[in-house]
C-alpha cells in the first residue's frame, strides 16, 4: 500500500478532513466537522468486488484444500483513497488475467481430484459423476449453488476435453476454468430487484459479505448452511453467525491485516535501514516486529479489547532476538512455534502499538529517525487529516545527518523558515514525540551523544489539542480522543466496504466514541449488524444475481449420455525404462535412427515404449512395432524382449518421408 | 485515435505516408513492412527524481559537445552520435513528483483530447502494435511496493487508468517464452484447451454483463478486453528461440535492484528483437522511490539524495553516482540495440527503434518540472538526426511527445492537452 513519502518542507499548509485541499484557506479545517449527513442515506451501489490477492489465496485454499498462496506474487493493485482495495480500483488487467490463467492451470494440475470427487465414475458413470463434481466444486468456488446454465457450460467443457484426454483431464480443465471465472474472481453484491432502484442481496451474497468482511475468506460450510436456510436475511440470524465467527482466529488475522494497511506496516518489508548506521538489523527482525504487532492485535481481539487497549497495552509478545534488539528483558513462559514469548511491558518507554519496532522502523530514514515520517503517519492515518504535497520552488532538501546536532535540532532548524512552518507545525510536533526511538525501533537516552527532547503537541484538531512529552503521553491523549475514534472507524469502514465517503456511516454508528470506548473490531460488527446491510441501489431495469435459489436437482439436468471417457492407462514402465532415438543419417526423403533402451529398475522387465516418428518405417532391426493411435509402440524382437536390471539393448530403423 | 480530417505533412521524409492516410487505423501490418522514414519500434525507459543540471549538462554546442569527466552523462560518451540530448525541456503547467509523473508520458491529455489521455507508449502501441503477440509490454523494477499510485505509474491506458508494469522478470519471461519448451503437438492441444476456457469465460462475462447497470459494466469491459489481449498472446507463435530464463528474484529486495534491472532490460530488448511486441517500456523504480544504491556504496535513499543542496558536496556526489549508474544501464541498452539485428531486415535494431529515456522532474531539489532531463536515442528509421545537444528554450514536453509520435509514423496533430502542445518540435 501507499507509504507516504517523506513530506519535505512545506511552505503553506492546509489540513482537511479526508480531503486533499492545497488551495483551501490556510486555516486548518478542524477534524470531525462533517458536512450534513442524510437522515435516510442511500444504500450502497450494487458492486462487483474483485477478490484482493489475499482473498484469492484464501478462496483457492478453500476450494482445492491447498495451502499455497500464489496471489502474493500477483501484480499489485492500485491505491485509491486510503487503501488498495477500493472496489472501483480492483480490476483484471491483461497481466493479471495471465497470472490468473497460469496459476489456475498449475493449481488444477496439482489438485487432489480423488478428494474432491463426490462420486465414483465407474459406478455412477463418468458423465453423471463429472456433473456432480461440477456442482460440488462449483458451489465452493462460486460461493453459491450453480444454475443449470452454469452446470451445462462446465459439463460441456468437461465433455469436450474428456472425450480426447479422459475423465480426469476433463475435470482438471473444469477447475482451470472455474478459477478464471468471474463468478470465482468477483465477490458479487448484485442482489435481486426489490422494487424501483432497490436490490436485495441474496442469501449467498450475504454469506460472502459476512465471511470476507470478518475473515477475508469464503464462507465456511456452517455459513453456507445458514444461507441455504435463509437465516442471513434477518438481523438476528446474522448476529448468530457473527457471534460464532468472532471466536475464530481468522477474525484476529483480519484485524492484523487492517492494522498493517492502516499504518502502512506492510512497508516494513521494503524499508532499507543502513547497515553502517544500524549493524545487526536483519530480515528476521522485520518478521519479528510484524509478529510482535500481530500478536498484540490478536490479543486485543481475543479479549474483546478496545482500540485504547491496543494503543496503551502493557502486555505483549516478543522473540528473544527482538527483546535483545530492543535491549529489553526476554519474555517469560513457553515460546510459541515462531519463538514468541509473553512479555510484560514497562508501560512507559515500552507501551502499546506506537512504541513498537514495526511502526518506528517503517516510519524512519535509513540512517536516522524521522520526525516528519512519524508526524505524518499520526496526522494522516490516526487523525485522518491529509496533508497537501509541498509546493514547487521551495528548498525541500532533507537535513543531512550531522554529528554536531541532534535529529530534532537538524529538523527544527531546517523548518524554521516561515515558508515551511505552516505545514511542519502540523507534522513535526507530533513526530518529535517519537525522538526517544531510533530509526529501527530502539529506545535511546541520547541521540548520538545529544540530549533528547521528546516534548510535542497535538494541534489543529477538533477536540484533541494538547501538549505531551514522549510517546506514552501522546498515546494516552490519542486514546482519549473522539477525533481518533472517528478516524479509525472511518478507516475500518472504508477498508471493509471497498467504498469511500464513509464519514456519515461512521458518524451514524459511533458518533463521539473515543478509542477507550471503541472495541477494536466493533466497526466490523456494527457494519454487519445494520438492518440495511442487504440493500443495494442500482439501475431499475438491471437483472439480478445469476443464481439465487437452491441447488439444482442434477437428475433433471439434461446432459449427454456417457461416452468413452476412460482415463488413459499410465505406462507401467514409466520411470523404469529409458529410451533414446538418435538419427544416424538422412537423405532427401528418408533417414535412419539408432535406438537404445535401458532398464533402470531392479527387476527383469519386458520392454516397450510408444512414440511418434516421422515418415514410415521401411527397415527395422532389433525391435518390432505395432501402431498405437498416431504413434508406434516399439518392443523387443524375439531375442531381446526382456532386459535384465540395469542392462541395455539396441535397435534401429530407417524410414521414408 | 488520430484525427483523419486534418492531416499534416510530416517532417523527416515521411511524405509517403500521406498517400496512405488510413494505415494506422486499418493496416498496421502493411505499414510495418514499408518501414521507411520512421521508427517501427518504441522503447521507453524511465528513472525518477530529476537531476542536478550542473552535473548533467553536456559542454559545447549542438553538434560539438562533450560530457565532462565524472558527469552524469559521461557513461553515454561512446553513443554520443546516437543521442538527442534535450535540454530546457519543460512540462508546462505541471510541477512536483505526482503531477510530473502523471504528465510525463500523457502530456496531461484528457478523454476529449486527440491522444485520449493515453500515455505515449500506449498511444503509439494502439497504432502500431496490432500485428504482434503483445500490443505493448511494460516491465518494472521495484515499481510497486506502494501499490499503483500516481507516483508509481507512468503508463496510462486512459485518463486515471494506470497500466501496471510487471516487476518480476521470471513471471515476464514465462509469459513471453514459457510455452516454447513444449512439443509442437502438445502446444497446439494446450492452446486449444486455453481457448475453450477463454470462450467459456467470455460467455460468462457476457451473461453477467446483462445483469448489470451501466456503472458496474466498466469493470467487466476491462476484464473482457484483458482476456482478448491474453488470447492473442497465447496463440501467437514465436519467431525466435527462447533465451535463457532469468533468475528468480525477491522482487522488492533493495540489493537485487541492479540484477532485476538487467534482467528486465534484457527481456524488453529480446521482446523487441523477437517481434513479440513493437512497444516496450522499462520503468526503473518510481517517483519518490527510496531505493538505496548500496551496491555503489551509497547509503541514503535515492529520493533523499535528490533533495541534497549544493552545499553538501558529498551528498550531491552520491546522487551523481546513482544517476551515472542509470546512464550506464542506458549505454548497455544502446550497445545491445546496436548488436541485435532488425527483425524486419536491414540494419541494427537501433536503426528502427526509437528510444526515450524520461524523467518526471527537472531539478529534484525544487520539485519543479523545468529542464527535465530527457534523452532520445537512435535515428528512428530516418526521422531523427541524432548526435545533437538541443536546447529547446522551454519548449513544451508535449510537443516532444508529438514529435515522437510523428517519428513513429503517426499523424496526430496534437498530443496530450491540446493547449499545452503548440506543435511538433522543429529542431527534432
Amino acid at each position: 500500500m501507499l507509504l507516504l513519502p517523506l513530506l519535505p518542507l512545506l511552505s503553506a499548509c492546509s489540513v482537511g478532513y479526508d480531503t486533499m485541499a492545497p488551495e483551501a484557506a490556510p486555516t486548518p479545517t478542524e477534524s470531525g466537522s462533517y458536512g450534513a449527513c442524510a437522515e435516510d442515506p442511500e444504500p450502497p451501489p450494487r458492486l462487483l468486488r474483485r477478490l484482493t490477492h489475499g482473498q484469492y489465496d484464501a478462496s483457492v485454499q478453500a476450494v482445492l484444500a491447498t495451502d499455497q498462496a500464489p496471489g502474493e506474487a500477483f501484480a499489485p493493485d492500485d491505491v485509491s483513497g486510503w487503501f488498495d482495495n477500493h472496489a472501483d480500483a480492483l480490476k483484471v488487467s491483461a497481466l493479471l488475467a495471465d497470472q490468473y490463467r497460469s496459476t489456475a492451470e498449475a493449481l488444477a494440475a496439482q489438485a487432489p481430484l480423488e478428494a474432491l470427487l463426490p462420486c465414483d465414475p465407474d459406478l455412477d458413470g463418468p458423465s453423471a459423476c463429472a456433473l456432480q463434481f461440477i456442482d460440488e466444486v462449483g458451489y465452493a468456488a462460486f460461493r453459491r449453488p450453480l444454475a443449470e446454465t452454469d452446470l451445462l457450460r462446465y459439463h460441456g467443457l468437461w465433455s469436450s476435453v474428456a472425450s480426447e484426454d479422459g475423465f480426469s483431464e476433463g475435470l482438471r480443465w473444469v477447475l482451470t476454468a472455474m478459477l478464471q471465472s468471474p463468478h470465482f474472481l468477483y465477490r458479487m453484491e448484485l442482489g435481486e430487484p426489490d422494487g424501483g432502484e432497490r436490490f436485495r442481496l441474496t442469501d449467498w451474497e450475504l454469506a460472502s459479505v459476512l465471511s470476507y468482511t470478518l475473515w477475508d475468506s469464503p464462507p465456511d460450510t456452517t455459513l453456507m448452511a445458514a444461507a441455504a436456510a435463509g437465516e442471513l436475511q434477518d438481523v438476528a440470524g446474522r448476529a448468530d453467525q457473527v457471534a460464532r465467527m468472532r471466536d475464530d482466529p481468522r477474525l484476529a488475522d483480519q484485524a492484523s491485516r487492517f492494522v498493517d494497511d492502516w499504518l502502512h506496516l506492510d512497508q516494513l518489508a521494503y524499508v532499507a535501514p543502513d547497515a553502517d548506521a544500524y549493524p545487526g538489523f536483519t530480515d528476521t527482525l522485520r518478521d519479528d516486529m510484524r509478529g510482535e504487532t500481530h500478536r498484540l492485535v490478536a490479543d486485543v481481539v481475543r479479549t474483546d479489547g478496545t482500540l485504547a487497549d491496543l494503543i496503551l497495552a502493557e502486555q505483549g509478545y516478543r522473540t528473544d532476538a527482538l527483546a535483545d534488539w530492543y535491549d529489553l528483558p526476554a519474555g517469560n513462559g513457553a515460546a510459541d512455534a515462531d519463538g514468541f514469548r509473553e512479555v510484560t511491558l514497562d508501560g512507559d518507554t515500552d507501551v502499546g502499538l506506537f512504541t513498537q519496532g514495526s511502526l518506528l522502523t517503517t516510519h524512519a530514514l535509513p540512517e536516522s529517525s524521522s520526525p516528519v515520517h512519524r508526524g505524518v503517519v499520526i496526522r494522516e492515518r490516526v487523525l485522518c487529516q491529509e496533508l497537501a504535497p509541498p509546493p514547487p520552488n521551495q528548498d525541500v532538501s532533507t537535513p543531512p545527518v550531522d554529528p554536531d546536532q541532534s535529529t530534532r535540532d537538524r529538523f527544527e532548524q531546517h523548518t524554521s523558515d516561515p515558508a515551511c512552518t505552516g505545514c511542519h507545525d502540523l507534522i513535526d510536533p507530533l513526530g518529535f514525540g517519537f525522538e526517544s526511538y531510533d530509526g529501527v525501533g530502539r529506545w535511546r537516552t541520547d541521540d548520538e551523544g545529544h540530549a533528547i527532547d521528546d516534548s510535542g503537541a497535538i494541534t489543529a484538531t477538533a477536540s484533541s489539542n494538547g501538549t505531551f512529552s514522549g510517546v506514552r503521553e501522546l498515546s494516552e491523549q490519542l486514546a482519549a480522543s473522539p477525533d481518533v475514534g472517528a478516524c479509525v472507524v472511518e478507516m475500518w469502514l472504508t477498508w471493509a466496504t471497498g467504498q469511500d465517503d464513509q464519514e456519515c456511516a461512521a458518524e451514524a454508528l459511533f458518533a463521539g466514541t473515543t478509542p477507550a470506548e471503541l472495541g477494536l473490531v466493533a466497526p466490523l460488527e456494527a457494519l454487519l449488524a445494520q438492518e440495511g446491510l442487504s440493500l443495494r441501489a442500482g439501475d431499475a431495469d438491471a437483472l439480478g444475481t445469476p443464481a439465487t435459489g437452491a441447488r439444482v436437482d442434477l437428475d433433471v439436468v439434461s446432459i449427454d449420455d456417457d461416452g468413452d471417457y476412460a482415463d488413459p492407462v499410465p505406462d507401467p514402465l514409466e520411470g523404469l525404462l529409458e529410451w533414446t532415438l538418435t538419427e544416424s543419417g538422412s537423405w532427401g526423403d528418408g533417414y535412419c535412427s539408432d535406438g537404445v533402451v535401458t532398464n533402470l529398475g531392479a527387476e527383469v522387465l519386458t520392454w516397450s515404449f510408444s512414440t511418434e516418428i516421422r515418415g514410415e518405417i521401411d527397415n527395422l532391426w532389433g525391435a518390432v512395432t505395432v501402431p498405437e493411435g498416431d504413434a508406434l509402440r516399439f518392443s523387443g524382437d524375439s531375442w531381446n524382449t526382456e532386459l535384465a536390471a540395469g542392462s541395455s539393448t539396441t535397435f534401429g530403423f530407417c524410414a521414408v518421408l | 485515435m488520430p484525427s483523419l480530417s486534418r492531416r499534416r505533412l510530416l517532417s523527416g521524409g515521411a511524405t509517403s505516408l500521406v498517400a496512405a492516410p488510413f494505415w494506422n487505423l486499418l493496416s498496421p501490418r502493411a505499414h510495418a513492412a514499408t518501414g521507411s522514414g520512421h521508427a517501427t519500434r518504441l522503447l521507453v525507459l524511465f528513472s525518477p527524481n530529476g537531476t542536478v543540471h550542473e552535473h548533467w549538462r553536456p559542454q559545447g554546442t549542438e553538434h560539438d559537445f562533450s560530457f565532462a569527466p565524472g558527469s552524469i552523462l559521461e557513461p553515454l560518451a561512446r553513443h554520443q552520435d546516437d543521442l538527442l540530448i534535450l535540454d530546457e525541456l519543460d512540462f508546462w503547467d505541471a510541477d512536483n513528483h505526482d503531477a510530473g509523473m502523471a504528465a510525463m508520458l500523457t502530456g496531461q491529455g484528457t478523454a476529449s483530447d486527440e491522444s485520449g489521455g493515453l500515455s505515449v507508449d500506449q498511444y503509439v502501441a494502439q497504432a502500431i502494435g496490432g500485428d504482434t503477440a503483445f500490443r505493448s509490454l511494460e516491465f518494472g523494477v521495484q515499481t510497486s511496493a506502494w501499490g499503483g499510485t500516481t507516483s508509481t505509474r507512468m503508463s496510462y491506458a486512459g485518463p486515471g487508468s494506470y497500466v501496471t508494469p510487471d516487476d518480476d522478470p521470471l513471471n515476464a519471461y514465462v509469459r513471453l517464452f514459457g510455452d516454447q519448451a513444449s512439443d509442437a503437438a502438445d502446444l497446439e492441444r494446450l492452446r486449444a484447451r486455453r481457448v475453450s476456457v477463454l470462450d467459456l469465460a467470455h460467455d460468462e462475462l457476457a451473461e453477467l454483463d446483462k445483469r448489470l447497470g451501466a456503472q458496474e459494466r466498466i469493470k467487466l469491459e476491462a476484464h473482457t478486453e484483458a482476456l482478448r489481449a491474453m488470447e492473442k498472446s497465447l496463440t501467437s507463435d514465436l519467431s525466435c528461440d527462447a533465451p535463457l530464463a532469468p533468475d528468480a528474484f525477491s522482487v522488492y529486495d533493495n540489493d537485487s535492484f541492479p540484477r532485476i534491472a538487467d534482467a528486465q532490460l534484457g527481456l524488453a530488448l529480446q521482446a523487441l528483437s523477437c517481434g513479440i511486441t513493437r512497444v516496450a517500456s522499462v520503468q526503473l523504480s518510481h517517483s519518490v522511490a527510496p531505493v538505496v544504491f548500496s551496491w555503489e556504496g551509497v547509503s541514503q535513499e535515492h529520493h533523499s539524495l535528490s533533495h541534497i543542496d549544493d552545499s553538501n558536496t558529498a551528498g550531491v556526489q552520491d546522487f551523481v553516482t546513482t544517476e551515472r549508474w542509470y546512464m550506464d544501464r542506458f549505454a548497455d541498452v544502446l550497445d545491445q540495440l546496436k548488436a541485435l539485428p532488425d527483425p524486419d531486415g536491414g540494419g541494427s535494431l537501433l536503426d528502427t527503434t526509437l528510444v526515450l529515456w524520461a524523467s518526471e522532474l527537472g531539478d529534484g531539489r525544487d520539485h519543479t518540472c523545468t529542464s527535465v532531463p530527457w534523452i532520445l536515442a537512435g535515428p528512428a528509421g530516418g526521422a531523427f538526426n541524432p548526435g545533437r545537444y538541443l536546447k529547446l528554450g522551454g519548449e513544451s514536453h508535449a510537443s516532444v511527445l508529438l514529435s515522437l509520435c510523428h517519428a513513429m509514423g503517426l499523424q496526430n496533430e496534437t498530443f496530450g492537452l491540446a493547449e499545452l502542445c503548440p506543435g511538433p518540435v522543429g529542431v527534432l
